[in-house]
């Protein structure tokens, strides 16, 4: 009788839904338990609990066997993941591997995946800059993809809200093109940022440069606090998962905060193959999820589905989410689910000397850099390429060892360093267009071993790219060159679409049912009981990292989700 | 891979071992458990050798190396046991390969072609044989005899030298010793401080 009620449909059946834990699904998750719905959040990967899962996250360089790098035979088999930079001895076990879950490559697309409790935000880059009315506006000035169907002023409250409660550390700059937040203090630029900050908002009229904002506890006030959070300690030591919860995380912060309501069931080790639809009430009523362990399936109800899978995930699932109704995935009645995928362009590296500031240097670390907000095409076109891009600005004066010979001499000199000049870098993050053609779609015949179809990834860069490339290579270059910095060298590193790991977009929000699969709230248009606030909601790219918004836009769905329950509209 | 288990047992097995008589080069008895690389016992000691010629321990002034004191060196901080791990773990087949051979061919080379072989008692000595190698532009006539060219001995020895040179640099950076006595890392360094003068702080 026992096996009978734990398998009963009501024990399985929730007020909520949320597929994926990771950075959106924890902020859903949140949202819907604090307003008193039980929710039931699933998770693909394995459980990861803060602090008491983080096995290297105290361990000392020596420590580790191979002092940090990964060992061939992992890189050899594993190229993709292995390309990315915070994939290192110390976080490998937040990472997922190629060959444990492949996935086909119409054209090459590094997919950097993080499957567990908390997904990538142990692993993210916690830079957390809002987007502005002209970014929300570029599709439509600029004639690409679809308007969007929100402008800065829908998010700006909702930017607020998640601020608050993640935590975030930067500088009121007062940019129209990079609103200010809710900060708490801010990290400080270093002699030569500060120095190249004034050369370059001298020499240019609307050109920044700025410490970056970032989801770090500069200044903990009583919401961290109570969420038992910490000061940031400045360890940089953030994707081995932060013990004193400095940075944001699901893990350390949402997911806890979520489990403190009595509201939320989390169930790690569950792959949702599917989003069951009713076709007599006309709605989502559950889904189908497989358990990673036992692969045994089960069902799980509830007449509110939050998808956050993540981008490229929650394109898969709803496509593979097939009925009556919807033949071609959940949703998709215009055959748009899955196009007009974009992602950030993150090719265009350069680096240089300087000279100067030669009696200064910095101690300690810290665990963001500068910042030069888009500067191309803000108010009108202005250049032969749509669009534009933002870059990171940061110097560190350099320690010097002469590494020649052998012996006492050679010891001597590694033992003795001297200081060097000043290295200065900058890297770009340039929004691409969506277009029809980068697309996600499920294999025909290919499936992995709990039964999804692979994901097949048809990515590329186009010209619109390329020229914009050489554009943050020349407007760099000039950039440096009148700071006075010198052995100025660019690099263009070819990398795949995907390593900037910010894919978006298949899943687009937009004003039009037949141009777009989602509407203002978030809620797919043709089945209004799912809602999709990851990266796969995303009309455009923009600039800026993106996981700030994607945190705003689940809550600020969820708030409107919970009205209409209550309304009786859902 | 399972290097851990296979140490602990090497480690047991030594334990039986411990009392056979040695030979060659002292104490240290126990193979390095590898999975890639097959080096005997002695070809170890002899790579260790070569570690401890490229960052050597420093005497006291009563002349004994003192590796708790001063400033050890490769032999003191195991380094040839990093080395190893590494080449066995961080480096592709071929790579592998010409390390084994040049590891192999040091003693043998030496005897054939320098006046005297590696290693030597004095690490003047053995400086001079290991920085003659890595300099040498032309490989020496071929010897009667020589199964393997002189020229192909040399580019396995140079690049096991220098492959050697740069794990045995990053081990002693990377080291304890290196990390907490000369530079200290901090797990928490504390408040990041932007701009400061260079004056009297360590470079670091």
């Amino acid at each position: 009788m026992a096996n009978f009620a734990i398998d009963s449909k009501d024990n399985r059946t929730y007020d909520a839904i949320v597929i994926g834990s990771g950075i959106s699904g924890g902020w859903a998750a949140k949202e819907l338990c604090e307003k008193g719905l039980k929710t039931l959040v699933l998770e693909r990967g394995r459980n990861v609990e803060h602090i008491k899962d983080y096995p290297t996250t105290n361990m000392m360089p020596w420590e580790f066997e191979h002092r940090g790098q990964v060992v061939e035979e992992i890189q050899k088999e594993n190229p993709v993941i292995s390309r990315c930079y915070a994939y290192r001895e110390d976080t490998q076990h937040f990472f997922v591997k190629d060959t444990e879950h492949p996935y086909v490559q119409d054209k090459p697309f590094d997919w950097i995946r993080g499957y567990q409790v908390g997904g990538k935000s142990l692993l993210w880059a916690r830079q957390v800059q809002r987007w502005s009315e002209y970014d929300f506006e570029g599709p439509a000035r600029d004639g690409f993809a679809v308007d969007w169907p929100i402008r800065y002023a829908d998010l700006a409250p909702w930017y607020s809200y998640v601020e608050k409660f993640v935590g975030i550390s930067g500088n009121k700059d007062g940019l129209d093109n990079l609103p200010d937040g809710e900060f708490l203090a801010p990290m400080e630029l270093n002699c030569v940022e500060k120095y190249f900050k004034e050369k370059v908002e001298t020499q240019y009229s609307g050109r920044n440069v700025i410490i970056a904002r970032c989801a770090h506890l500069s200044e903990p006030q009583a919401i961290h606090l109570e969420q038992g959070r910490a000061q940031c300690q400045n360890r940089n030591l953030c994707q081995r998962g932060c013990p004193f919860g400095g940075y944001f995380s699901s893990n350390s912060s949402t997911i806890p905060w979520a489990m403190k309501t009595g509201n939320m069931t989390l169930r790690p080790n569950a792959v949702v193959q599917s989003i069951i639809y009713d076709e007599e009430k006309e709605k989502a009523t559950g889904v189908q999820v497989i358990d990673a362990e036992s692969k045994e399936s089960i069902e799980f109800y509830a007449p509110l589905i939050f998808v956050n899978a993540s981008a490229l995930h929650t394109n898969t699932l709803l496509l593979n989410s097939k009925s009556n109704r919807f033949p071609e995935g959940l949703g998709n009645d215009n055959g748009l689910l899955g196009k007009y995928v974009a992602f950030h362009i993150y090719r265009g590296k350069i680096s240089g000397t300087y000279e100067g500031e030669l009696g200064s240097t910095t101690v300690g670390r810290r665990p963001t850099s500068g910042y030069v907000p888009r500067f191309r095409n803000v108010y009108k076109q202005e250049t032969d390429f749509l669009r534009g891009y933002a870059a990171g600005f940061s110097a560190n004066r350099r320690v010097e060892r002469e590494y020649e010979g052998i012996g006492q001499s050679l010891k001597d000199n590694l033992l003795n360093p001297q200081w060097g000049s000043w290295r200065v870098g900058s890297h770009m993050m340039g929004e691409t267009i969506p277009k029809e053609t980068n697309t996600v779609s499920l294999d025909p015949s290919q499936t992995d071993d709990w039964g999804m179809p692979l994901l097949k990834i048809n990515v590329d860069y186009d010209d619109n790219d390329e020229k914009m490339i050489q554009d943050f290579f020349e407007q760099f270059a000039e950039m440096y060159e009148r700071a006075g910095f010198t052995d100025i060298q660019t690099r263009d590193t070819g990398q795949a679409p995907g390593l900037d790991i910010h894919e978006m977009g298949g899943v687009r929000m937009g004003k039009d049912p037949k141009t777009s699969l989602l509407n203002k709230w978030n809620q797919l248009h043709a089945c209004p009981n799912v809602f999709v606030t990851d990266g796969s909601c995303m009309t455009s790219t923009s600039t800026q990292n993106p996981s700030l918004t994607y945190m705003a836009f689940a809550a600020r769905a969820v708030d409107y989700a919970v009205q209409e329950k209550n309304k009786l509209n859902l | 891979m399972d290097r851990r288990s296979a140490l602990k047992q090497a480690a047991l097995l030594a334990g039986g071992l411990a009392w056979l008589p040695s030979c060659d080069f002292g104490p240290k008895r126990v193979a390095v458990a590898l999975d890639n690389l097959q080096l005997d016992v002695n070809l170890q000691d002899l790579l260790a050798k070569v570690a401890a010629t490229i960052i050597p321990s420093e005497e006291n002034e009563s002349g004994e190396a003192s590796p708790g004191l001063a400033r050890p060196g490769a032999e003191e901080l195991d380094l040839y046991r990093f080395i190893l791990v590494m080449v066995d773990d961080c480096m592709e087949k071929e790579d592998q390969q010409g390390f084994s051979n040049g590891l192999q061919q040091l003693v043998p080379f030496t005897k054939a072609h320098f006046e005297k072989p590696f290693p030597q008692k004095e690490q003047a000595e053995n400086e001079a044989i290991i920085t003659q190698l890595m300099e040498m532009e032309e490989a020496p006539a071929a010897t009667e005899n020589a199964e393997v060219s002189p020229a192909e001995q040399l580019k396995d020895i140079q690049a096991f030298l220098g492959i050697t040179k740069r794990y045995t640099i990053q081990g002693f950076m990377i080291s304890e010793y290196f990390m907490t006595e000369k530079f200290p890392y901090k797990l928490v360094p504390g408040p990041y401080q932007a701009c400061v003068s260079t004056e009297g702080l360590t470079v670091m």
